[in-house]
């Protein structure tokens, strides 16, 4: 009975996430990674191919959305379904996974820390590869771990398809490959002085799984090498890639927060992190239990949970790439550590631990997908509603970070044309220009000839933000700003206010020019708005 | 990973409150070289060679079982004697060393009644002095042994004691051989299980380290000594209450090899009551600081490097009581009175601290397979009040007798000796409001709050079993397993 009880609660939780899901598909505005996205997918294949290799992607998502959207249509429902359908198929597989490396309360459990996790549930539906990511990379460990325990002898088709998979979804899976083979390796070492035998001996002993692995990920990488001959021919990526500052200790727990309480407000995270010491209460309750669990390689579950993150942080002092939705590929696992942790704790404290954690995620879930304050709620189609309505023909929309071009531009209906400081012709994938307070003064002073006023909207600081908004204010009358998600604002300035006097006279000189080199009246030709050269191809 | 972490230390920029911050720079070098030595202790290694397999009809000493007895009932005596009695040996006189006349005990003449009823010496101190050195000396002069094997009144030996002891003195450098002490109740309720938990660790992990190093310190029982060793030192130390533990320095000190049999060969009883724990806790933490502090095994000659590390590790573990009780009080502090001993983030410290911690707790997970309990770690965390008060003592140069662990349970309420514990708890939470009151629930506040609350958590399985909570102490994770044991 008591079985039954759980197992109808595992799939009420399962009902739950797919639910909040469905509904945040269409509740939600677009996001600039969607728009992207978006903008990206209706090309062509080798014009997405060609695109990509100058981002700091991998082209399959992209290709799968082309494909997808071609049948479902390219709404941004249709287009996040997608994601939808990757998380939902990696739920069989990640309890399958856990199942076989545990027990199924414990496969239980992780399944139901992973649908209900804030984090996994904002990326399940986002239309970028991460959903994608988190499936190729559970499958991929589950085959990694059959491969383990047989010598290689099963699990390897299933292997070398998820790895393909993975490597084509995202560089950082090439990380949880490196991993594998750490592990690999360091399972010959740790049997040497197991068994007391020499390391050659120990090779020997595993070279049926030594050989089969490194065939195996010998053959992900080959498949993975004409896309990167193609990306250095091109002259490499990242030309498009935004500002990501070099992360702090703060930002290594900010991650571990993320992914299990998902996106809060500053002052909430900031709280939650500052109950780290918790943590030293929970690893005396962890190491000191009694009750053992039997789990297979927790060590490598461990291993691929924490080392991805440490090693991305490490990498960032030389490059920064530390952004959590990167490392989304260690969810499953951390969930899964997490539930062994949990479940092999003594009872009175695992029946208070488990319960409350599900439905404090499943509140948390909730709140982050219906709260405007969750930090990264970007309200791009309230932004482009409010400019709709409020701005003319005779108005400039004008967006920073350049990027945030692609999001506006997909839920803008107005008449003002649209255009980006730096300014930015993404066509051709052409990088995004540096910031210059010169070139902002000259592009500034070609604009406020031409336009009444300007609408600057203003998100993803680049580091130039401050600059922008200091010149403006100080030159230019504030007649609004507005904040319509955490870091997305727009500022209303006006350039003139005799666009009208200033047209009547021009019109007048032009014509008493005409008549006086031709005695006839002239008929004024204006022509002061040009069509936008970023007309979306999308609407 | 040590190294990292103290380095955070010693970044002056952190300095917050000068004082404070000393108190805890000097309590993390205290952390760290404590960590150190006990990875040093439990470090993989080669074991000691044993002794040489030899049979017993080749090498059969004359052994004298000595079994103390200071007021102990009579029929834990008669357990232990009826097991001496049946052990597997060629040669061997078993002694009762009664010292109930000298302690006063009421049943002193029932102990000599017994020894005549099962035919065993029965040796009454009629001189007191000493305590318990002071009757092992006493029965040295009387007996003949070239072996003596002692035991504690509750200590029931297995048949096969002195077949796995007495091999290892076929090397004639082996001054003695230690076995561990196993505690037949420690099922019985939250006191003994902590402290059987305890034991376990020590007599695991760590007295199988210490061999290594041919560190291994006598126990106070189930140890088998070599007389020519033990008199070679002038007998049992009697000018300290950690009788056992001077004597087996005093022993290395010389020369004498030691053995660590990690086999339970003797069972006994632990205390089972808070008052009894208690009181063996504040003897054996008062006789190790007294070592420390009067005999630093640092400058003794004839110790190796080694073996000064080794008890050097065990005198400071008694020293902890004091680096608890500050880290403990750091919490009220900032809240109550905003002094802020660091003046970095919180989450800098964490980075380095946490990552150390997870070392500390995983190593030892490890090294004791599994088996170190968050109710013994509590217990020993909890113990900062009898450290305390063994360091009092000390400094104050209090005389502190030798009193006999209780073999079962004294009857009463001890909840009086978790008072400490119980305060701080209030402390914290009055503490709490206070910090809340004035700045919110800040990220400075939550941290010292959850500090705060780590210690209440540590400290709860002692107030519970001080206090004799069965409806809490069922909460606290321990020992599920019951070990089964053969009668005599």
């Amino acid at each position: 009975m008591k079985n039954k009880i759980l197992f109808a609660l595992f799939i009420l939780a399962i009902a739950l996430s797919c639910i909040v899901n469905v509904y945040t598909l269409n509740k939600q505005s677009i996001r600039l990674d969607e728009s992207q996205s978006l903008w990206v997918a209706p090309k062509t294949v080798p014009g997405i191919i060609s695109y990509i290799a100058k981002d700091v992607h991998l082209p399959l998502y992209h290709i799968l959305l082309h494909f997808w959207i071609a049948l479902f249509g390219n709404t941004i429902i249709a287009a996040r379904a997608l994601s939808f359908v990757f998380f939902f198929l990696t739920i069989p597989i990640l309890y399958k996974l856990a199942k076989e490396a545990s027990d199924k309360k414990v496969a239980m459990l992780t399944v139901t820390l992973f649908v209900l996790s804030p984090f996994v549930m904002w990326y399940s539906n986002e239309t970028r590869m991460y959903s994608l990511f988190t499936f190729a990379t559970t499958a991929n460990h589950l085959y990694f771990l059959r491969l383990m325990k047989t010598k290689g002898k099963k699990g390897r088709v299933g292997y070398i398809l998820s790895a393909i998979l993975g490597v084509y979804s995202h560089y950082f899976f090439n990380m949880m490959i490196g991993i594998q083979g750490l592990f690999v390796l360091g399972k010959v070492f740790l049997d040497s002085r197991k068994q007391n035998i020499s390391v050659t001996k120990s090779i020997t002993n595993n070279a049926s799984i030594l050989t089969v692995f490194g065939s195996l990920i010998f053959i992900a990488w080959l498949a993975l090498s004409p896309w990167l001959f193609y990306v250095n021919a091109q002259g490499g990526s990242g030309n498009m890639q935004p500002l990501i500052e070099a992360p702090t200790s703060y930002n290594l727990f900010a991650t571990f927060v993320n992914f299990i309480f998902g996106f809060q407000s500053q002052q909430i995270q900031a709280v939650i992190i500052a109950l780290w010491p918790i943590t030293a209460i929970f690893l005396f309750f962890l190491f000191t239990k009694r009750q053992s669990l039997v789990t297979a390689s927790i060590g490598y579950f461990i291993l691929v949970s924490i080392l991805p993150i440490i090693v991305t942080f490490l990498a960032s002092y030389f490059r920064p790439i530390f952004l959590s939705r990167y490392l989304i590929m260690v969810t499953p696992t951390l969930f899964f550590v997490l539930s062994v942790a949990l479940v092999s704790m003594s009872k009175k404290i695992s029946q208070i631990l488990i319960p409350t954690l599900i439905v404090l995620l499943a509140v948390l879930s909730l709140y982050q997908n219906s709260s405007a304050q969750t930090p990264v709620r970007e309200d791009f189609t309230q932004v482009s509603q409010y400019i709709s309505q409020q701005a003319t023909e005779r108005d400039i929309v004008v967006a920073s970070a350049p990027f945030t071009v692609y999001p506006i531009e997909y839920t803008y209906n107005g008449r003002a044309r649209i255009t980006t400081i730096p300014e930015w012709t993404r066509y051709g994938a052409r990088p995004i220009p540096p910031f210059s307070e010169e070139e902002l003064q000259k592009q500034i002073d070609k604009l406020k000839i031409q336009y009444e006023k300007i609408y600057l909207v203003l998100a993803y600081d680049q580091g130039y933000q401050k600059d922008i908004e200091d010149y403006m204010d100080n030159n230019f009358e504030r007649l609004e700003k507005k904040e319509f998600s955490p870091g997305l604002q727009v500022r209303v300035y006006r350039f003139r206010y005799d666009l009208d006097k200033l047209f009547k006279e021009w019109q007048e000189s032009e014509a008493s020019e005409s008549a006086t080199m031709s005695g006839t009246k002239a008929t004024p030709v204006i022509n002061t708005r040009t069509a936008s050269p970023s007309a979306s191809p999308i609407r | 990973m040590a190294a990292i972490y103290i380095s955070w230390w010693f970044n002056l920029s952190h300095v917050g409150d000068p004082v404070l911050y000393g108190l805890l720079f000097f309590g993390e070098i205290f952390h760290v070289a404590t960590a150190v030595l006990f990875w040093y202790t439990i470090k993989p290694g080669k074991q000691k060679e044993f002794a040489p397999a030899i049979t017993l009809k080749e090498f059969t000493p004359s052994v004298d079982i000595y079994i103390t007895v200071a007021g102990e009932p009579v029929d834990i005596v008669r357990r232990t004697v009826l097991h001496a009695n049946k052990l597997d040996y060629p040669n061997f006189k078993v002694h009762i060393l009664n010292d109930g006349y000298v302690a006063k005990k009421d049943n002193w003449q029932e102990i000599e009644q017994l020894a005549k009823e099962l035919n065993i010496g029965c040796i009454t101190r009629k001189t007191p002095g000493g305590a318990k050195a002071g009757n092992l000396n006493n029965a040295l002069r009387q007996t003949e042994g070239e072996i003596v094997v002692i035991f504690d009144a509750d200590m029931a030996p297995h048949p096969e004691f002195l077949q796995k002891m007495i091999p290892y003195f076929a090397d004639p450098k082996t001054g003695f051989v230690q076995s561990p002490q196993y505690y037949n109740n420690h099922h019985t309720n939250s006191i003994t299980g902590a402290a059987w938990e305890q034991q376990e660790v020590f007599f695991g992990p760590i007295l199988r380290g210490k061999d290594k190093s041919n560190a291994v310190f006598i126990c106070g029982t189930n140890v088998a000594i070599r007389k020519t060793a033990l008199l070679g030192v002038g007998g049992m130390c009697e000018d300290n209450i950690a009788e056992d533990f001077l004597t087996s320095l005093f022993i290395h000190q010389k020369g004498w090899k030691s053995f660590y049999v990690p086999e339970v060969l003797a069972e006994g009883f632990a205390p089972e009551d808070m008052l009894s724990y208690y009181k063996q806790q504040l003897r054996w933490a008062r006789g190790s600081l007294e070592v420390v502090f009067s005999h630093n095994p640092l400058f003794k000659r004839g110790l190796t490097w080694k073996q000064k590390a080794e008890y050097l590790s065990s005198g400071l573990y008694y020293c902890s009581g004091v680096i608890i009780a500050i880290d403990a009080l750091m919490p009220i502090l900032a809240l109550v009175f905003d002094l802020q001993p660091v003046s970095a983030t919180t989450i800098d410290f964490a980075f380095y601290f946490l990552p150390f911690l997870f070392l500390n707790l995983y190593t030892l997970h490890k090294v004791t397979n599994g088996n170190v309990t968050f109710r013994s770690t509590a217990f020993s965390m909890s113990s900062w009040i009898i450290q305390l008060q063994a360091l009092k003592s000390l400094l104050l140069k209090q005389k502190m007798t030798f009193a006999v662990t209780s073999k079962s349970a004294i009857e009463g309420n001890f909840i009086s000796l978790a008072y400490p514990h119980i305060l701080y708890s209030i402390a914290i939470i009055g503490a709490a409001a206070v910090g809340i009151n004035r700045e919110g629930l800040s990220p400075s506040v939550a941290t010292n709050i959850t500090w705060g609350l780590f210690n209440i958590i540590m400290f709860t399985p002692f107030i519970a079993a001080a206090g004799n909570w069965r409806w809490l102490t069922n909460w606290i994770p321990g020992a599920k397993q019951k070990r089964v044991l053969g009668d005599a």
